[in-house]
């Protein structure tokens, strides 16, 4: 379950502003696969409201969608309904996956397990589902998490400067990628890749205009905002006033986005079950 | 209301051990932990936290299970 954003409430309006970033990268990853993608039996762990299951559903054997969210759960069964290739939901916790062992050629873990710990634990839970997709994954399974670098969260969206509380709060949710390799691999896993896709952003409608930033469904569709105080937030919204009435709020967007543009906003990181 | 497929890839979120649709096909069994984790518009509630402790008396009032491989 995230830790600090409730997406029951947030599953109403998610879908107006997120979309999934790195479908084709993603593809790629799952190409690495000895299995034909046609053929293989994906969990989606996180699906949330079923965006990348979405577009994988026709191209992928069979996905499994798990996400402890009841509402962002319903909103995939209603997005899924009456295609081909129906996909399997469950509700479960992704630090405890309840499926039997050695199922799975692949898991895909989208923008997820940021939500599993508490900062300052030490990564507990992100462990425990790392022991658990090592266990479900048949050998030489495939393990792709698709999460944020450090570097992605300050500069990956032109208002983290803008937010700055909020992305220090983050940064203490998210294992760095020397982290999250160091932790698979305790679990089991051999690193491969990693993989940023350069060019898109996750929220594109809307993503460049300033008052976006006033709207709380474009604010919902990103969990920084979620760490963000009211205080904290109405000073950000100040600053962005101040830039918008002196006019320097496009070249201040633009500078923050020739950033973005170089970094990425998320990152692929890939590994294999290891014998 | 579930589909059988899906059931066979289940396990107990507890212990891995497999499950077995309960009476009524309201509930999904984990006989060894004798707990029955709810099946919610066909959607599998696999979360320690939601399921009902039966105890024997409830395990031994369910049918018997029909899915019972072992686990690997």
């Amino acid at each position: 379950m995230s830790k600090y954003t409730d997406y029951d409430k947030i599953s109403a309006t998610y879908d107006r502003t997120r979309r999934a970033l790195g479908v084709d990268e993603l593809m790629q990853a799952l190409a690495r696969s000895r299995v034909p993608l046609s053929r293989q039996t994906l969990l989606d762990a996180g699906c949330g409201t079923g965006n990348y299951a979405l577009e994988l559903r026709d191209k992928v054997g069979r996905i499994v969608c798990a996400d402890y969210s009841l509402g962002m759960l319903n909103r995939c069964r209603e997005k899924l309904s009456g295609g081909r290739g129906a996909a399997d939901l469950v509700r479960c916790d992704l630090a405890e996956l309840p499926f039997r062992a050695g199922l799975f050629d692949a898991i895909m873990c989208n923008q997820s397990l940021h939500h599993l710990d508490e900062p300052g634990t030490g990564f507990p839970n992100h462990r425990r589902f790392l022991a658990h997709a090592r266990r479900v994954l048949r050998p030489d399974g495939l393990l792709i998490i698709n999460t944020i670098t450090h570097e992605q969260l300050r500069d990956g969206v032109w208002w983290g400067e803008l937010i700055k509380p909020a992305v220090d709060r983050m940064t203490e949710r998210f294992a760095s990628v020397d982290g999250l390799k160091e932790m698979s691999a305790e679990a089991g896993f051999q690193f491969l890749d990693a993989v940023v896709p350069i060019t898109a952003v996750m929220q594109p409608k809307g993503y460049l205009e300033p008052s976006s930033l006033r709207s709380a469904d474009f604010r919902s569709g990103d969990s920084h905002f979620s760490l963000l105080t009211e205080e904290e937030l109405e000073a950000a919204l100040a600053r962005l006033g101040r830039m918008e009435s002196d006019g320097s709020i496009h070249a201040y967007i633009s500078k923050r986005e020739e950033a973005r543009a170089r970094i990425g906003q998320s990152i692929f990181v890939i590994a294999k079950k290891a014998e | 209301m579930i589909q059988g497929e899906l059931l066979d890839i289940l396990a107990c979120p507890s212990a891995g051990h497999p499950l077995s649709l309960g009476e009524g096909e309201t509930h999904l069994i984990c006989r060894e932990c004798q707990l029955a984790f709810p099946l919610i518009d066909g959607i599998p509630v696999l979360i320690r936290s939601e399921a009902r402790n039966m105890g024997p008396e409830g395990i031994a009032g369910e049918a018997p299970g029909e899915r019972r491989q072992g686990r690997e």
